[in-house]
């Protein structure tokens, strides 16, 4: 435990027997403010040496060194002599509740008159060449029982240091010190008495009192507490260090007012949803660069980079960035207000596997604050979101040939495909919906009516309305996830459901069909799904019926009639 | 994305005053300073449109004001080969452009003419062409400010 006792905080009491250059006051030493602190003590050239500061120690301390920075530019003292007054005191200012303001100012200053009387000087130092005077007590030994005390900042020296030791001829003017004085006996050829700053460490004595012990303690942590001292770095001078942080601080806003720029796209200065890397080392969107193929395929030119023009070749192709990928998430996950605006954005028509990405990144979050589980926050985030993940790679890997089809179908007019995406945040469906285009526009629509009323709440991210949809129209029964574990189970469920749905995807021919369940017109009991086949109006009918009529064949539902030579087989 | 842009831009000397429509923030106008003879007596007022695709589509660069240049038809047409629908690059930055249009001026390029008489006097009279540029940019161009 060892205490700057000029630190401002602890609010040492500092007096100057000359008078001083405008802008350079003693009570620069120790003021609070870090540009005063930064001028030092200037005395007007026309005074000569010896000049004396008095500092008025808060408590009595025990003395490990003083430190004391001589020069003001080209200003600089050179011969310092260190007196110290040993005073016993009943009351502190430290302590605000035994002393207020008003005992405070009673406190007197001795006189500069009996500096040699009541003063015993502890140390010598004279040295025309040294920036720093270091006044080291060798008896000091730290009370280690006083308990640990952050670090205080002190400056740096940058320069020759001159130390000196000091000697007392009664312990007390080490160990009990009320008082201190620094006599400026020197200073070099026609400068004027200069001192930068003075830090006076040591520990309380031990005759004070413990309230004043605990007082010191306190403030001492309540200003320099571990995570302060890490931002003022390098303890170079304070102003600096508080300018530094400053910006610290006004970095970590723009962190959370804004995105990181690589998140943004460089072409269109979006947020970027599916990351890739370009051969020339630049990152952009997915969406942009399938854009921009497209506008080349227009003039018939193939693939190449935006930036370089070069074609992309077998080895000098756009990769998915993972990476930054992965840190997208992260940010999207801790940030929901963040993800919300990347949500609304989305209702560009842009590729659906980075948007289904987002999308449950963001369901995972808002399930997680849903749930109510405060105190394991960072479980559930983790738990919810792997199998999200999970779920967006598998889909994006199997389903990689089929992305455009599905944008084609993604980008029909704005509100639908804009409430498409709001629906896609009840995970089951969308996954659903998103593997089966075919079957996505009917019940879109479905969906898109009934829920159109439920939207804006299941926008506001209510999570039992916007589980809803997915029990209605999902096949496989759902419970409403009500814990973490159902969630991820539920999400696996969905993962299932879209993998072994799969084949289906490519079944362009059931687009008309208004019923899902494969049923023959004609007999409506067979359930073989390899022998249907299929009539022009989209309607089934099985192997049987259909070699029992030769030619004309009338749908059984409909009643349009189909030349034999148009009936196709149907696949599932 | 166009503010950034236009900061961006901004550096430029040759092109100044560029400002935003306020009605249609992908309109701007702005006016071209030309460097070298027979342009430098007057400036240019021109005005850039960005496409709704923009910047998968390039922008358009007309001419405000009448100017006697190969490249630059009657209506105030630009062929500029950097934005060019075919050769566009969305990573093409509107300075880049606004740097491209201030080369063009400076140095017709008579091999690909809006208006071939123009081209062919530029190559074969080279004289006459100055004269002829000169005249008409003193005639229609704007006023310089006093700078």
């Amino acid at each position: 435990m060892v205490i700057n006792f000029c630190d401002p905080i602890l609010k040492p009491r500092i007096r100057c027997n000359a008078v001083t250059v405008d802008g350079y006051d003693v009570t620069n030493l120790c003021s609070v403010n870090p540009s005063l602190r930064n001028k030092g003590l200037l005395v007007e050239s026309y005074i000569k040496p010896p000049i004396s500061v008095i500092v008025h120690l808060p408590v009595n301390i025990e003395i490990r060194n003083v430190i004391i920075c001589t020069a003001v530019g080209a200003q600089r003292s050179c011969g310092l002599e260190l007196y110290a007054h040993s005073q016993q005191r009943t009351s502190s200012w430290i302590s605000n509740q035994e002393c207020g303001e008003d005992s405070r100012s009673g406190v007197s200053f001795p006189s500069d008159s009996d500096v040699n009387r009541v003063y015993c000087c502890i140390g010598r130092a004279h040295d025309d060449q040294a920036q720093y005077i270091d006044f080291i007590n060798s008896k000091y030994r730290e009370d280690v029982a006083g308990g640990a005390l952050p670090q205080m900042p002190k400056h740096s020296l940058y320069g020759s240091v001159r130390t000196s030791e000091v000697h007392a001829k009664y312990h007390r003017y080490l160990n009990n010190v009320s008082h201190i004085v620094i006599r400026i006996t020197r200073a070099i050829s026609s400068s004027a008495c200069a001192l930068r700053w003075v830090e006076i460490w040591g520990q309380p004595s031990h005759t004070c009192k413990a309230s004043w012990h605990h007082a010191i303690h306190d403030l001492c942590w309540k200003e320099f507490s571990p995570k302060v001292r890490q931002d003022s770095g390098l303890e170079c001078n304070n102003f600096q260090s508080e300018r530094k942080l400053t910006t610290d601080i006004c970095d970590l806003n723009e962190q959370f007012d804004e995105l990181p720029e690589e998140f943004i796209d460089p072409l269109t200065q979006e947020m970027m949803l599916m990351p890739v890397l370009l051969p020339c080392g630049k990152t952009i969107d997915q969406t942009s660069l399938d854009r921009y193929v497209k506008q080349l395929s227009q003039w018939g030119h193939s693939p190449n980079d935006p930036y370089t023009g070069k074609e992309f070749t077998e080895h000098e192709k756009p990769i998915p960035n993972a990476a930054l990928k992965a840190r997208m998430d992260r940010f999207l996950l801790h940030h929901p207000d963040v993800a919300s605006k990347v949500d609304f954005r989305v209702g560009r028509n842009t590729g659906i596997f980075s948007v289904s990405c987002v999308t449950q990144s963001k369901l995972a979050s808002k399930t997680a604050c849903h749930l109510d589980v405060a105190s394991c926050t960072g479980d559930v985030h983790q738990d919810l979101y792997r199998p999200a993940k999970r779920l967006c790679s598998d889909s994006s890997q199997s389903n990689r040939g089929k992305r455009t089809c599905i944008s084609v179908l993604n980008s029909g007019t704005d509100t639908s495909s804009s409430k498409y995406i709001k629906v896609k945040t009840n995970c089951a469906v969308s996954t659903t919906l998103s593997l089966h285009p075919v079957n996505t526009t009917p019940s879109l629509h479905a969906i898109s009516t009934t829920q159109s009323s439920h939207l804006p709440s299941a926008i506001q991210s209510s999570h039992s309305v916007s589980t809803n949809p997915s029990m209605d129209h999902s096949q496989n029964s759902q419970s409403t996830p009500s814990t973490t574990s159902s969630t991820s189970s539920d999400l696996d469920t969905v993962l299932q459901l879209t993998l072994a749905n799969l084949p289906r995807f490519s079944q362009k021919t059931s687009s008309r069909c208004e019923s899902t369940d494969p049923e023959c017109v004609y007999c409506r009991k067979c359930v073989d799904f390899r022998c249907l086949y299929m009539l022009e109006c989209s309607h089934l009918l099985c192997k049987q019926c259909l070699l029992e009529r030769l030619n004309g064949l009338e749908c059984g539902r409909c009643g349009q009639i189909t030349q034999r030579s148009d009936v196709v087989k149907a696949h599932f | 994305m166009e503010l950034s842009d236009l900061a961006k831009a901004d550096i430029n000397d040759v092109v100044r005053n560029i400002n935003v429509e306020e009605t249609n923030i992908l309109k701007w106008n702005g006016t071209l300073f030309p460097k070298d003879p027979p342009y430098n007596k007057g400036a240019f007022k021109i005005s850039i449109e960005f496409p709704s695709e923009y910047p998968f589509k390039p922008p358009k660069i007309t001419f405000k004001t009448k100017i006697y240049h190969p490249n630059i038809d009657e209506k105030g047409q630009v062929c500029l080969p950097i934005i060019n629908a075919e050769n566009w690059k969305p990573a093409t930055k509107t300075e880049q452009v606004l740097q491209a249009l201030a080369a063009l001026i400076d140095r017709p390029e008579p091999e690909h003419p809006l208006r071939a008489d123009l081209a062919e006097e530029y190559t074969k009279d080279k004289k006459k062409f100055m004269k002829a540029a000169e005249d008409y940019t003193k005639k229609y161009a704007e006023k310089r400010p006093a700078d």
